[in-house]
């Protein structure tokens, strides 16, 4: 037990986290260490992921101090901060205390600057924005490529637009897309494109959409992306409503030929005979880039302490368990649970192609909004996005759209300094 | 104390065995419906009249709470998306119901018939109905895969290409009334095949042609069947939720959105909860307005009916 603090025997721990598939594991190495070493029991309540915020927000407006530890995704952090659901780490009970083993120096800066400080902003990010978690779970669209039909994968958007036009057949597409417009679906496929050409959703900073959203630069990236569709004929057209299943699915099934997709999250998915056909033939690697630069998109999340838990302590005290080389690196070594270590000094035991992978686009790693608005962002965008994918709409119009809708929400926010 | 002088208070004649008795005997009934007047109150009374006074705050989730007044409805009627949605919401019922009428009565009348084996096709018919929305609209979502869907397949092999039955815009609206159809035309059978079992006898007697029989003695006692299913049909299709949100998630874009999936979307996916609220308000006043109008309709046709059995009696 950590020096100065004292946790009553027998607790019980509550951690509600997202079906995760490094839960399992986390799981079972709780029961093995944590619980024998500390006397402190804990319980996993794993929910749906698309359930999980709003779960959250309920159980706060409900003053709940039912969970001691929330586990959150990148872009809920804003709204979880203005709820008041995650206790603030960089005081002197946690972060300051100098006996606590989490130094948040230990971490990757481009993680903790996007996952775990609020408000930060992305374009000139801050180490001293206040601390609501720790991370917990890291992954980065990747491109993931059949390595038995190409030499090498392609590096640029405009390389993997022909390489997917030309492995187009019959029997096969060049290019899989999640091309709904639920959850994040297509925003994840747009976003390295346009970031790539240098484009931008919005001026953190002025909280401004209009003429930035739909920027000459990103209609031109839609218009480059809707075009793989529908003139190359390079992309199945029914994705456009495929989710992260399909997308994955098309790829391990042999019925495309590249996709983008998270790393290391599933990890050795591709390898194992029982979910793949073409095992051995995947290879993975970092986004392409665009004619500006090289983005990736971060799909991170976090765990930090609710509010108003009565045994912060104990909560405080799993997440110095969690973030031990021990753990950590029981976790790593894990295949199943497709993770990497969010310390700097652990990055040298990941070596398998599907974790390295994420290393190497630590340094493009980009995030969407995380404001407590986000959700509404993110639904104006993605409707306009589908509508042009499926031809509905030209993409000039459909970012046209998408910036005035989205300027009259970021308008109206309490946050926006407009409204200071 | 000794109560040999007279209690005190004096004994009142309402507290004698028999008076207590009668008042018992006026509670007991109270008593019975109590637990399901309770549960009622919390669950269905309180959330509706919580949810009216939600839809009239200015609240998301993690927020402060607003009061707005009539804000959000104002902001909804004004908003072209929303009536859009709202005949979208009406296409879907008025073709879905339809399809499931005549399909209903075509089916009911067929398993009307005495022929061996038709126990078992009842049986099977009533299948879809039984099963949970969201299992056959998973079931429908993975069979309508522009890619990888048996209809895909079928059409491929029928010559068709690739139809993308849940991204084209027409054939997305047409997946959806599918799947209600497909679902709930069994409820219509099963109506039918009640009021058929009345009318059964009088139209064997009948010594005009089918058509005749069907058209005047048939269809008239099955008016009240029909109207009851336009009545649950009209009200349950135009909750439409799961279909939806699971085979097209509203797309293209949100040209398939339902408005229960607005409300969805908005109050939970948003966390727009005085919103979503006021939206829900709006599927409830049209239902009302539409149940009320049918149910008119029904006590109508039960009228004539009654009028039309004293006539053939009095014959």
């Amino acid at each position: 037990m950590r020096p100065g603090h004292f946790v009553k025997a027998q607790a019980t721990l509550n951690v509600l986290a997202p079906q995760w598939p490094q839960g399992p594991k986390e799981q079972a190495l709780a029961a093995e260490t944590f619980t024998p070493e500390s006397g402190i029991a804990v319980n996993f309540e794993a929910v749906n992921y698309a359930t999980l915020e709003q779960r959250v927000k309920l159980l706060v407006e409900g003053q709940s101090a039912d969970y001691d530890i929330y586990d959150y995704d990148s872009q809920w952090l804003g709204g979880f901060v203005a709820a008041g659901a995650l206790e603030r780490l960089d005081t002197d009970q946690f972060l300051g205390n100098p006996d606590t083993t989490i130094q948040m120096d230990s971490f990757f800066p481009e993680i903790t600057s996007r996952l775990v400080r609020y408000p930060n902003n992305e374009a000139a990010p801050s180490e001293d924005a206040p601390v609501y978690g720790v991370p917990w779970s890291l992954n980065a669209e990747a491109l993931w490529w059949r390595n038995d039909l190409m030499d090498a994968a392609p590096a640029t958007w405009e390389e993997l637009r022909a390489k997917a036009q030309e492995l187009t057949n019959d029997s096969m597409f060049g290019y899989a897309v999640q091309g709904g417009r639920d959850a994040d679906w297509i925003i994840s496929e747009t976003n390295p494109i346009m970031w790539g050409n240098g484009g931008e959703l919005w001026d953190q900073a002025t909280y401004t959409a209009q003429g930035i959203l739909n920027s000459d630069s990103n209609k031109d990236s839609l218009q480059f992306f809707v075009d793989m569709n529908l003139v190359d004929g390079s992309i199945d057209p029914a994705s456009a409503n495929w989710t992260i299943n399909e997308r994955l699915g098309a790829l391990l099934t042999g019925k495309a030929a590249m996709c983008l997709n998270w790393a290391p999250l599933f990890g050795g998915v591709a390898d194992d005979p029982n979910q793949s056909q073409v095992v051995g033939q995947i290879g993975y690697a970092p986004s392409p880039a665009g004619s500006v630069t090289t983005a990736a998109m971060i799909g991170c999340q976090g765990t930090g302490l609710n509010t108003l838990s009565e045994q912060k302590d104990a909560a405080w005290q799993y997440l110095e368990w969690w973030q031990s080389d021990e753990t950590q690196t029981a976790m790593i070594e894990d295949i199943p649970s497709g993770f990497v270590s969010a310390r700097t000094d652990l990055q040298s035991l990941a070596t398998n192609p599907w974790q390295t992978v994420f290393f190497e686009m630590l340094p493009s790693l980009r995030d969407m909004w995380n404001i407590p608005e986000y959700a509404q962002l993110l639904q104006i965008l993605q409707t306009e996005l589908n509508l042009a994918y499926v031809g509905q709409k030209p993409p000039a119009d459909a970012l046209d759209d998408a910036a005035l809708a989205q300027q009259v929400v970021l308008d109206g926010s309490p946050d926006n300094p407009a409204n200071a | 104390m000794s109560s040999s002088a007279g209690s005190f208070p004096p004994d009142n004649p309402q507290s004698s065995p028999e008076s207590r008795y009668a008042g018992q005997l006026r509670a007991f009934p109270w008593l019975l419906v109590a637990p399901t007047v309770i549960l009622l109150i919390a669950l269905t009374i309180f959330p509706l009249i919580y949810s009216l006074y939600m839809s009239l705050h200015n609240f998301t989730l993690g927020g402060a709470k607003t009061w707005i007044g009539l804000d959000n409805y104002r902001d909804l009627l004004s908003d072209r998306s929303f009536w859009r949605k709202t005949w979208f919401t009406l296409q879907i019922t008025i073709f879905a119901v339809a399809i499931e009428l005549v399909l209903g009565l075509l089916c009911a009348l067929v398993l009307n018939k005495r022929l061996r084996g038709l126990g078992l096709l009842r049986m099977i018919v009533y299948i879809p109905m039984m099963l949970s929305p969201l299992v056959v609209a998973y079931f429908w979502r993975i069979m309508l895969d522009g890619s990888f869907g048996v209809f895909t397949w079928f059409a491929q092999e029928l010559g068709f290409g690739k139809p993308q039955w849940t991204v084209d815009l027409t054939l997305a609206k047409a997946s959806i009334v599918a799947t209600d159809v497909w679902q709930w035309t069994p409820f219509v059978t099963l109506l039918m095949l009640a009021g058929l079992q009345a009318v059964h006898e009088a139209a064997e007697l009948d010594k005009g042609t089918r058509w005749m029989t069907f058209r005047s003695i048939t269809l008239p006692y099955l008016m009240t069947p029909i109207l009851i299913a336009v009545l649950f049909r009209t009200i349950d299709t135009f909750k439409l939720f799961e279909a939806v949100y699971i085979i097209t998630q509203g797309g293209p874009g949100d040209l398939t959105e339902t408005l229960s999936l607005m409300a969805y979307t908005v109050g939970f996916e948003q966390s727009r909860i005085g919103m979503g609220a006021a939206i829900s308000w709006f599927v409830v006043v049209v239902i009302n307005v539409l149940a009320t109008l049918l149910i008119m309709l029904m006590a109508r046709s039960r009228r004539e009916s009654v009028m039309m059995a004293e006539v053939g009696d009095d014959e």
